[in-house]
């Protein structure tokens, strides 16, 4: 028997279907959805973890609070990456995707980085100045109204 | 004179808009590409020829699936080279010891690639089959599978690009990394 009898029997044999056009539309919305939800928390964990860092880096305030919402910003940003990846069979969209991603992860996760260990050290500065002058500063403003009558 | 025959001569494309309504117009497909992907699917998985008509049959089957997925501008041939390439790699797992491809084809291959770079040089200092079939098979899928479809199938870097769901300068670098590595084995035998 040769192949397109075998396949044909087989197609009436275990009566297989094509799937419908909508199915594809269907899975394609779909995979569509979930990475655009994905995204979206991802952009909301960026933008909190963003201003979060602003408003302590002002505040010389040490948490490590922004390497959570970092992390999970980056997490959600590679789970929605993965589902785009899924999503969409044009490889050039994909990829410029998850450069961008990647970017806003990285700028991120070093922006927190760079931000805290700056924060750490001014304020180990300001202790020194409050140290030696029996001074005791609250806040960066105050340190820095400091720094101008010296 | 019947729908098959009167089809015949159309490109795979037009005949792919008309297997919704007329489904029997799949066998001028499977026709047409029946020799090709046998010859693909051995190239690549190996195996007997029992398990390689298996494999031809499943890619048909999903193909006949997913003809609706299949959009407008593509190649035919590049979209049902990659249902191949993916059922060549469900093989692959489940067979992990797959069995060599022939002798024949490595030949083939061997000659080929030696009409490039300076490979040539020491394909015909070994000028030993057996040896360049065992170093064909050392090379990993993925660059056995870019040799195979530049070489022996005469694909282009889009179209495997296309097959292979990689962009074409990632294309380039593993053909170039498959004829380092294959370049490399040889010297090493």
């Amino acid at each position: 028997m040769d192949l397109e009898h075998k396949v044909f029997q087989q197609i009436e044999k275990e009566d297989i279907q094509m799937h419908s056009p909508w199915f594809f539309y269907a899975k394609d919305i779909s995979k569509f959805t979930i990475a655009l939800i994905l995204m979206v928390i991802s952009a909301i964990f960026c933008g909190i973890s963003i201003a979060l860092i602003l408003h302590w880096a002002s505040e010389i305030s040490l948490v490590n609070f922004p390497y959570t919402l970092v992390g999970l910003s980056a997490l959600t940003g590679f789970l929605a990456y993965i589902s785009f990846v899924h999503s969409f069979s044009f490889y050039k969209i994909r990829l410029s995707f998850g450069v961008v991603v990647l970017l806003v992860a990285t700028f991120s996760f070093g922006y927190a980085l760079f931000t805290e260990g700056h924060a750490e050290r001014l304020e180990r500065k300001l202790q020194g100045y409050s140290a030696y002058h029996n001074i005791a500063p609250h806040s960066f403003r105050e340190h820095e109204r400091f720094e101008g009558r010296n | 004179m019947s729908i098959i025959a009167e089809f015949e001569n159309k490109t795979d494309e037009k005949l792919v808009e008309l297997i919704p309504r007329h489904k029997e117009l799949f066998g001028v497909l499977i026709h047409r590409f029946e020799g090709k992907l046998t010859r693909y699917v051995r190239r690549i998985g190996g195996g007997n020829k029992e398990s390689v008509e298996d494999v031809v049959q499943n890619i048909f089957i999903k193909a006949y699936v997913n003809i609706n997925s299949f959009h407008k501008g593509q190649k035919f041939s590049s979209w049902l080279y990659g249902i191949a390439h993916n059922e060549c790699i469900d093989y692959w797992r489940r067979n992990k010891k797959h069995t060599n491809i022939s002798l024949d084809e490595n030949t083939e291959l061997a000659s080929v690639l030696a009409t490039d770079e300076d490979i040539e040089e020491d394909l015909f200092r070994k000028e030993e089959q057996e040896q360049v079939r065992k170093i064909l098979d050392q090379l990993p899928l993925k660059f056995k599978e870019v040799l195979v479809l530049r070489y022996l199938e005469d694909k282009d870097y889009q179209e495997i690009s296309d097959i292979l769901k990689k962009p074409v300068s990632t294309v380039g670098t593993l053909l170039h990394r498959a004829k380092s590595q294959l370049k490399q084995l040889i010297k090493n035998t």
